[in-house]
């Protein structure tokens, strides 16, 4: 009897909570019945989904890889690979119990593989197992273990507006979006609606009202997802009521012509920049996983090609939205009050949209035949960020960063390991410590050229993106230690005849590379890396697949902002401040980017700190860095900081970053305190 | 009782006006508000709510559904669901959660209004003590 219990002897309720709670100790149930100590899947299916960061690179097709069937047929999260993820985990912690419905979710999963592929990618996941061992669970329940969901007058309103397979109560599928709408402790007392027109949300907003239910729309759920675990989450959350997800709204359309896009809610930056690259054009680059109205909204586009693109409402021509009343208007209707305008002042804080933006057409850009990409490494960043600046003002280049060291590591090794050995080799022996990341054409090149002394070109990005695996062994070379001793070791491997000697010795190729990956994976990402655009460092900053790298295995959270940048030790003053944060709360921490906003006026500044989500008290340290963060930002001045760049991004930047912030009064302070005592907790 | 009713908006004055300290509840403050609860069940109709406060001492508080408090010249003006209101009233949710979320919207001098965020928490916390049918 050790081993072996029956499950006859306990009820419904007892059964399901005692069925989780061994089966998490690595129990399983046999073919009659019973449970044995011996299936350890369920274990490593939770290990996986405690790690999954809800990034949404599963839900659109990033490395011609196919995209999850179930979730582009069904739409609802929970048939998704991250809903699955999610679903595990709730069921785990005994917060829902299995429904009717859960079976459906699980027999749509084909176990194609596709999310395997791109979240090993991103994050080194498997998320398959995590749907096998779900489907191997639902299939082990008996019948009358499904809990049965009643229809309410609410969901039969939300259907007859939708349509029946539209809209849900099911708490498994409601729990699916804990974590990237819903915060961690919620009652699950919600619905979900999928509009697929503007008609509908605006229907569906008089049908919140009428009924006195809050709502809140959601696109990728990635920028709440990160803001989860902190004290953000409480503002950011919808508390109860109806989730409006906007996943059906992909109208896309290019109108190559004008320049320009009309583009649904439902559409991510990936699937833009594919449609707008078919006709040499390309959109202002958010994160690819990013849907783009939403990324307007939330952030105006906070992206390298800024400059010269634009911020704010420049990104757009027009947008379809919808008001808190469920009125739907353009911002092209001539009658309209001013739309572009928003308050001054640090009171000015927003953590929901005001309205809906169903509907964008947004700005594309040419695609120039000459365009090229220049890197220019740096030991000190003050050399770095002052370059960064002058070309900004200069209007030089389409893309224009300082990249940390830590992004580089990360966006170019595939595991997280090869990332901390390659972060090590710039570290302690070349020095590499930024690089000034310039997009641009053969002008523009040349005029980089010129102003510096040494520089990184595609072809040996390419070969650092395919040997990385071998760039990062020589964390024990003694070539390295000797080479770290020389008084410029960048000059040294980048300007002289060193560099020929680091190409040919990284041995870079698909084959290498695709070596570290799981053995079943390795042809597939031999494939990948062979794709010309994969080492294409120009495609890279345009499609942002490799940021969700900064993921692996744990989350990151990178407050900053836009800073004005007439005085450069404030500038750099601001940003020791958050390295001091990090060090003083012991989170591990560096410098993102700093991207040149406004013709080089201001940069935008994101500073992150990695931590593990899933541990309650680092989670605590982060929320003070939030607040921390932002109050002395506030205080330094000349800075919007990201909390109030929030929902800002329908706005002109004119109107949102001048006049420009003066420090905050002592007064003002205090205020300041109080307000976010209450919003996010006064024991912060 | 029921709220928003004759009966309520009566209590309510008088509570108000018996348990709340004008100098340590509502901070000596010398301002006035308009509250505008919308969609108010079972017909979506709206309440108008008006006080002024002098020196932390209530001068006028009026409930009516007609409107009329709309000619009074209200420092602030706040705009909400009647969900919200009654959320912040049962203290589910702070008057900061709910601007923020913009589940209500202040008209008015934003850092003048945070500085009554405190005042007007003491007045609901006092409402509060009404047993409430919402």
């Amino acid at each position: 009897m050790t081993n072996f219990l029956s499950v006859k002897t306990f009820n419904k309720k007892n059964y399901i909570n005692f069925y989780l709670q061994v089966i998490a100790l690595g129990v399983k149930m046999t073919s009659d019945g019973t449970l044995s100590l011996e299936n350890t899947s369920f274990k490593e299916a939770i290990k996986i989904a405690k790690k999954g960061t809800h990034c949404g690179m599963c839900r659109f097709d990033f490395l011609e890889s196919g995209v999850c069937p179930a979730g582009r047929k069904k739409g609802f999260l929970a048939y998704w690979p991250q809903g699955r993820m999610e679903i595990v985990k709730q069921l785990y912690s005994g917060k829902v119990k299995p429904t009717e419905k859960i079976k459906d979710i699980v027999q749509s999963c084909n176990f194609c593989g596709c999310c395997d592929k791109q979240c090993n990618f991103t994050t080194q996941l498997r998320p398959e197992k995590v749907a096998r061992t779900l489907k191997e669970f639902v299939e082990n329940l008996d019948e009358n273990e499904f809990e049965q969901v009643l229809e309410d007058d609410i969901i039969r309103g939300l259907r007859d507006i939708v349509g029946e397979e539209w809209a849900t109560n099911d708490p498994v599928i409601i729990s699916s979006y804990t974590f990237t709408i819903l915060p961690l402790d919620s009652e699950l007392n919600y619905y979900v609606v999928m509009p697929d027109s503007t008609k509908q949300v605006s229907e569906i907003i008089k049908f919140a009202n009428k009924n006195n239910i809050p709502y809140l729309p959601r696109s990728g759920g990635t920028a709440f997802s990160a803001a989860a675990p902190t004290v953000l989450a409480k503002g950011l959350s919808l508390e109860r009521g109806i989730i409006i997800d906007l996943y059906r709204l992909r109208n896309l359309e290019i109108h190559p012509e004008s320049c320009t896009a009309t583009v649904g809610a439902g559409i991510t930056m990936f699937e833009l920049q594919k449609e707008a690259l078919r006709h040499k054009l390309r959109a202002l680059a958010a994160e690819a996983g990013a849907h783009v109205c939403s990324n307007i909204v939330t952030t105006g586009i906070i992206s390298t090609w800024g400059n010269r693109y634009g911020a704010f409402a420049d990104n757009f021509i027009d947008l379809t939205t919808v008001d808190d009343q469920g009125n739907i208007k353009k911002h092209s209707d001539w009658e309209r009050d001013n739309p572009y305008s928003t308050e001054p002042g640090f009171t000015n804080l927003s953590l929901t949209p005001h309205n809906i933006v169903t509907e964008a057409v947004v700005k594309l850009h040419p695609i120039f035949e000459d365009e090229e990409v220049v890197l220019v490494p740096f030991e000190k960043l003050r050399d770095a960020y002052r370059l960064l600046i002058i070309l900004g003002k200069r209007g030089v280049g389409l893309s224009l960063a300082v990249l940390s060291r830590k992004y580089l590591a990360e966006f170019l090794s595939p595991t997280l390991q090869i990332s901390k050995d390659f972060d090590y080799v710039c570290k302690n022996y070349i020095k590499l410590n930024y690089v000034v990341s310039v997009i641009c054409n053969q002008d523009d090149k040349k005029i980089v050229e010129d102003m510096v002394d040494y520089t990184i070109d595609q072809s040996l990005m390419r070969s650092l993106i395919l040997g990385a695996p071998r760039f990062s062994n020589l964390k024990d070379s003694e070539f390295m230690k000797i080479l770290s001793e020389e008084e410029d070791p960048l000059k040294t491997i980048f300007a002289g005849p060193m560099r020929d000697h680091l190409e040919k010795a990284l041995d870079p190729s698909p084959e290498n590379v695709a070596k570290v990956f799981d053995e079943d994976l390795q042809d597939f990402f031999k494939n990948v890396y062979s794709k010309p655009e994969m080492t294409d460092i120009i495609w890279l900053h345009a499609f942002r697949i490799l940021p969700t790298r900064m993921m692996r295995q744990q989350m990151f959270m990178g407050p900053g902002g836009a800073m004005w940048t007439g005085d450069e030790d404030h500038y750099l003053n601001w940003i020791q401040m958050f390295s001091d944060m990090g060090d003083k709360l012991n989170v591990e921490h560096s410098l993102g980017f700093i991207t040149p906003l406004d013709n080089g006026k201001f940069a935008y500044m994101e500073y992150d700190y990695y931590y593990d989500h899933n541990d309650p008290e680092v989670c605590d340290r982060i929320s003070k860095i939030v607040v921390d963060s932002m109050e002395q930002s506030l205080v330094k001045g000349k800075v919007l900081t990201i909390l109030n760049y929030l929902f800002k991004g329908i706005y002109r930047k004119e109107h949102v970053l001048y006049p420009i912030a003066e420090g905050i009064s002592k007064e003002e302070q205090e205020l300041f305190k109080e307000l976010l005592g209450t919003v996010l907790g006064d024991e912060l | 009782m029921k709220f928003l009713s004759d009966e309520w908006i009566k209590k309510a004055k008088q509570i108000t006006a018996e348990k709340l300290d004008p100098e340590k509840d509502l901070k000596k403050a010398t301002t006035s508000l308009l509250n505008i609860i919308e969609n108010i069940p079972p017909n979506g109709s709206s309440i108008y709510f008006f006080i002024s406060v002098k020196n932390g001492f209530i001068e006028e508080f009026i409930i009516n559904k007609t409107g009329s408090v709309l000619n009074k010249d209200a420092e602030f003006v706040v705009i909400g669901n009647y969900d919200t209101f009654v959320q912040i009233l049962k203290g589910e949710m702070s008057i900061t959660i709910a601007l923020i979320k913009n589940r209500i919207n202040i008209k008015g001098d934003k850092v003048k209004a945070l500085k009554f965020v405190k005042p007007m928490d003491k007045f609901n916390t006092c409402l509060r003590q009404i047993k409430t049918e919402y």
